[in-house]
């Protein structure tokens, strides 16, 4: 990416994203076919919904499309990048590995057969070039064995052999996600240090260790709002990596602070995001942040990788807003409720 | 450079011909009918056809269901018999029961795709299909990214077979047993599988049986609702029904001989139907014919107007001529244009301006950009040193420029002749005499050049008491009062609507406004010399480019022609356009007509 023409293509793109406008219209239907009809016909995708039959198309078959979507978007951007720039990328904005890792062993450990279908379901096979394993092997699983020998010389591997278990029940599900998670932040921030991008390289440094300290919070928050969390079971799912907390405040979050204090403490620290915004759910209030951290980075940088990066998470957030609004419209949900989850 | 006569024919029969009038009417292709409406008023005591037209409702009836069963309906000349509408509703039930089919736009959901996967998935016979008792099958479509995921469950026991796809989805058959077929039905439901219902019958087995009576009820419909289209043209007097409207002239009797004998005529010149307008069809020659379509386009002229075809057709292919003046690219012009004449009226105009720009060309010495090839040809015709006019010599700048003005000056004149000339047809005796294109006008803006040339050519000045008293001060009264004075020829209030006062004021503004508009409109036609010097002045750069690219030299020499006449036609051609409409139009022509449209079926709609 040594141009800035990925930049410039990749804000075109941003300036085309939904208005709050297009949301305000996509809340009025009152079906999924009215939905699909409108994102067809009024939005800037209907090249991917191009050919679709929106009087029937299932709902998840659109959030499919509408996923792939951010992907083909990519493609697009990356034609002009070397593949080693692309690499961190893709890593940088999909965690779906993990996810298909976790849905299989489930799968087996527990015969569901439903399990496998949704894990079948679930599998984005329109990026399965760029995965470091063969997603479609995972449904011919049965155990732990047929896992390793799918995910043999990946950086699963290890992992897993380390919370394998022949007893089913004794599987450590929280640590061995938590393991997961702790992998994937430390390879995406392996790859980001390689970008000889000066200070946009610290921004995309510090953009991921904010997903890192906002997931932690989130936990934190959860933990002790609907669990009633031990200090030193919450200290467990951590992640160490810090962006605005450190260490010490995160250690006083976990274990003197209440769910309420925790939120009070996050808007002091991030209250250049989050000033005038009311607080309702830990995991809106998160996104917001992300979400304007991102906005100010494809606003006001030019590094190629950094604006990338932040056009794809924020071209993710709208993929979820759309989807939220897809599940609502299904769901009957009122559109008030609808639109306090939306992030734009 | 005419305008051909009409006549307005009220043909009348009874309520059981009129069917057959209106349909002779519409397809004869001569009538220029007028709406009932227009004819019917209080005094005549005529009414209008005032009944619903069940006919629209049985076309787009027909229309949705083969939309929906995909099938391209065809329009007989003739049905094979008439049908009444109770028939015609029995027949649209009949269709509904037999092919399953609703025809309400709004719940077809088949595709063409949907119909290609049918079409293929009828192969296996639906009636078969249907009458498996171990078997079950599903018909539909997944999404392409469902199909890849297929392999994965390759140990279920079903068999799939593709029938149809397109870039987003898949059409596919999938059969299995009974006993599995909730499993499968499940997995499938998964892939986001978006099944179709397999029909009960073959519709298009089916449609071959129906084709033909489809056809001939559409064919009967669509007639009738042509016909029932077209009532709004019917006004009714005394229980007769007439249809009425202009026919030309010298179609009067062959329109007549049209209808049986149980329709009669009532003929009238447009004269004696002052309510209505006339329609206006023209009539010119060869050669002005494809001027037509420039007329057209700011505006037809009325019925008993005057017809500036050929006016316009000698002006134009003048102007162009003198600015785009080479024999050679005129000469292409003109042969692309003759050939193509027939496709469109535009060619027939590139042809006749090819032949007026060859002419000048070869009066300025001018092949394809080289300007020495013809001086053999004028030094033996006329006797010159060189060439006729040499465009690029600094001595023939000015000459072109006055030149410009001066043709500029003698069609303002002309125009100003014809405006006086058509306004006294129109008995506009005020017009015609006293604003800045009557009289007044020429008196004004002819004197004065008459000055100019006087002075400049022969040394004679004119400026004394009596000129100054006749060309300028009355002329400038007779555009300061116009209002009053026409008031007063044409035996009306002299007083101005406005009060004097108001009047004054107004008329102070526009008579700066008409000198104004003198002095720029004679400067408007420099343009016909600049262009002239444009012309020359790019093929220079034309042959300099040729002599410079050596070897590619006449690949650059045809290239650099077919430039200038590809854009600096277009330009000069735009610019005469200019001259024509703005110069020339504004002064004596007002459109105003109505172009002569024969009713069809198609016109009501």
């Amino acid at each position: 990416m040594s141009d800035g023409a990925i930049a410039a293509k990749a804000r075109a793109m941003f300036g085309s994203r939904l208005s709050e406008e297009d949301y305000m219209r996509l809340l009025q239907k009152n079906s999924v076919p009215e939905l699909a009809y409108t994102l067809k016909h009024d939005t800037y995708f209907s090249e991917t919904l191009a050919g679709i039959n929106e009087k029937a198309i299932h709902r998840g078959a659109l959030e499919t499309l509408l996923k792939m979507d951010v992907f083909t978007r990519l493609k697009k951007l990356l034609l002009y990048a070397d593949d080693d720039q692309a690499g961190f990328v893709y890593a940088a904005v999909m965690n779906a590995e993990e996810q298909l890792i976790l849905m299989c062993i489930r799968a087996f450990t527990e015969g569901d057969d439903q399990g496998r279908s949704d894990m079948i379901q679930r599998m984005p096979i329109y990026i399965e070039k760029y995965l470091s394993f063969p997603i479609q092997k995972l449904s011919e699983v049965g155990d732990f064995r047929d896992l390793l020998e799918v995910l043999k010389g990946t950086r699963y591997e290890a992992i897993i052999k380390r919370y394998q278990n022949s007893d089913f029940k004794e599987i450590d599900y929280i640590g061995l996600e938590h393991a997961l998670r702790v992998s994937y932040y430390d390879v995406v921030l392996e790859l980001i240090s390689h970008v000889n991008g000066g200070n946009a390289t610290e921004e995309m440094q510090k953009d991921t260790l904010t997903r890192v300290e906002l997931d932690n919070i989130s936990i934190i928050y959860r933990l002790k709002k609907y669990f009633n969390g031990k200090p030193e079971d919450i200290k467990k799912l951590m992640t160490p990596r810090y962006a605005l907390f450190n260490a010490r405040e995160i250690n006083h979050l976990i274990d003197d602070c209440t769910a309420d204090q925790v939120i009070e403490m996050l808007q002091k620290k991030y209250h250049r995001y989050i000033s005038n915004e009311r607080f309702t759910d830990i995991e809106h209030y998160t996104q917001v942040i992300r979400f304007r951290m991102n906005h100010h980075f494809i606003e006001y940088y030019t590094e190629p990788s950094l604006v990338l990066l932040s056009y794809l998470m924020l071209s993710e957030m709208e993929i979820d807003n759309v989807i939220n609004i897809i599940e609502g419209v299904r769901y009957h949900i009122n559109p008030e409720r609808i639109k306090s989850l939306l992030v734009y | 450079m005419a305008i051909v006569k009409m006549k307005f024919v009220s043909a009348s029969t009874d309520n059981e011909h009129l069917d057959e009038m209106i349909n002779t009417g519409i397809h004869s292709g001569m009538l220029h009918a007028e709406q009932g409406s227009a004819i019917v008023n209080e005094e005549n005591q005529g009414k209008l056809i005032n009944e619903a037209n069940p006919w629209t409702g049985y076309e787009q009836t027909l229309k949705n269901f083969a939309h929906g069963v995909n099938y391209d309906l065809k329009k007989k000349e003739h049905s094979n018999k008439a049908y009444t509408e109770q028939e015609v509703e029995n027949f649209l039930k009949e269709l509904n029961d037999k092919f399953g089919v609703t025809s309400d736009a709004d719940k077809v959901v088949l595709t063409p795709d949907d119909e290609a996967a049918l079409a293929a998935l009828s192969e296996l016979d639906f009636k078969k299909i249907h009458e498996c008792q171990y078997l079950n099958f599903e018909f539909g479509r997944v999404p392409r990214e469902s199909f890849k995921k297929l392999a994965m469950y390759r140990d279920e026991i079903f068999v799939h077979h593709k029938l149809h796809e397109t870039a987003q989805y898949i059409w596919m058959v999938i059969v299995s047993s009974d006993s599995y077929a909730s499993k499968v039905h499940k997995i499938f439901k998964d892939l986001y599988f978006e099944p179709i219902e397999i029909p009960s019958v073959d519709i298009h087995q089916l449609l071959h049986v129906y084709a033909d009576a489809i056809d001939d009820v559409y064919s009967y419909v669509a007639q009738e609702n042509e016909i029932h289209n077209l009532y709004p043209y019917i006004a009714i007097f005394d229980n007769k029904y007439t249809l009425n409207g202009f026919v030309k002239e010298n179609n009067l009797e062959q329109y007549k001989s049209l209808f049986d004998v149980s329709v009669t005529f009532d003929v009238k010149d447009p004269a004696e139907v002052p309510a209505l307008q006339c329609p206006t069809e023209l009539k010119n020659n060869w050669f002005a014919r494809p001027f037509e379509l420039f007329l057209g386009m700011y505006g037809m002229p009325a019925y008993n107007d005057f017809d500036p075809t050929m006016f316009m057709a000698v002006t134009y292919c003048l102007l162009f001529g003198i600015m785009f003046g080479d024999l050679g690219q005129g000469l292409v012009l003109a042969a692309v244009g003759f050939l193509f004449e027939k496709k469109n009226k535009l060619f027939g105009i590139i042809g006749r301006i090819g032949v007026t720009s060859s002419i000048f060309g070869f009066f300025f010495g001018s092949v394809f950009g080289y300007e020495d090839l013809l001086n053999p040809i004028h030094q033996s015709l006329f006797g010159v040193r060189e060439k006729l006019f040499d465009v690029m010599a600094t001595s023939s700048t000015m000459v072109l420029l006055i030149g410009a003005v001066a043709i500029g000056a003698v069609l303002i004149l002309t125009t100003q002749s014809i405006n006086i000339w058509n306004r006294f047809r129109h008995h506009e005796i005020g017009e015609a005499i006293f604003s800045q294109n009557g009289i007044a006008g020429v008196v004004f803006y002819g004197g004065i050049l008459l000055a100019v040339v006087s002075q400049t050519l022969y040394g004679v000045s004119l400026l004394n008491p009596i000129f100054y008293a006749v060309v300028i001060a009355l002329p400038l009264i007779c555009f300061l009062m116009k209002e009053p004075l026409c008031n007063a020829v044409e035996h009306r209030t002299v007083k101005p609507r406005e009060g004097w006062g108001g009047y004054i004021t107004m008329s102070i503004f526009e008579l700066l406004d008409v000198l104004l508009t003198f002095i720029t409109n004679s400067m408007s036609y420099l343009r016909v010399g600049g262009f002239v010097l444009s012309h020359a002045g790019m093929m220079l750069v034309v042959m300099t480019l040729v002599k410079m690219t050596g070897g590619a030299g006449p690949v650059v020499l045809i290239l650099g022609n077919l430039f200038v006449m590809g854009l600096e036609g277009l330009i000069v051609g735009i610019q005469t356009l200019r001259l024509e409409y703005y110069e020339m139009f504004s002064r004596y022509y007002n459109a105003g007509g109505i172009n002569f449209k024969a009713v069809t079926a198609d016109t009501a709609d």
